[in-house]
């Protein structure tokens, strides 16, 4: 798979979820072909922005979409990537700050 | 004088990318490790030396001179480097 048919397979069925991809495409573009170097590395598309374990039970909680995104998408308009974001933060109505990492340091296993 | 720049990064990580892509465009000297393609205790090594920058161990880690900056945050890497 490339990262251009990851693109138009993923934009339909997160659009319909209410998360867009961020405007500028070759920065998703960029990010897709990460979570297919991951797919490739661990076997599952684990958070590019993140290190993973490599073991799909301990990093269950950032395969993308990981299981901090509703709080980030909610509380700044994007994912910690940058990857999944609201309209208001593509249309520039909320400030692109920086997403600190909110997943808890317990979770990390590496 | 400019202060020494390092960076612990992941090869796949977008601000990652984005970040030594600022240190190439305005110039900066860095020395960075890609800690996702290093394997056994080469890596538990360095985790362990990121722990002590960054207890959250997220990436990138950037140091420059004795400031200590986590993730892609530009205004504070410009005042870092004075630049």
């Amino acid at each position: 798979m490339t990262s251009a048919e990851l693109y138009e397979m993923l934009k339909k069925v997160q659009e319909s979820k209410g998360y867009f991809f961020n405007k500028d495409k070759d920065w998703v573009l960029s990010i897709l072909s990460d979570l297919l170097i991951n797919k490739e590395r661990y076997g599952y598309m684990s958070c590019p922005c993140r290190l993973a374990a490599g073991n799909r039970e301990k990093d269950a909680d950032i395969i993308c979409p990981c299981l901090y995104r509703p709080e980030d998408v909610k509380e700044y308009g994007s994912c910690y990537c940058n990857l999944y974001v609201s309209t208001k933060w593509n249309e520039g109505a909320i400030e692109h700050q920086y997403v600190p990492e909110r997943r808890p340091p317990g979770k990390i296993s590496f | 004088m400019s202060a020494k720049v390092k960076m612990f990064t992941l090869s796949t990580c977008s601000h990652c990318k984005a970040t030594k892509k600022f240190m190439h465009d305005n110039g900066i000297d860095f020395d960075y490790i890609d800690v996702d393609l290093l394997q056994g205790n080469d890596k538990q090594k360095i985790l362990e030396e990121v722990e002590q920058y960054n207890p959250n161990r997220s990436f990138p880690t950037i140091i420059i001179g004795d400031t200590i900056i986590i993730g892609f945050r530009e205004s504070d890497i410009r005042e870092a480097l004075g630049i």
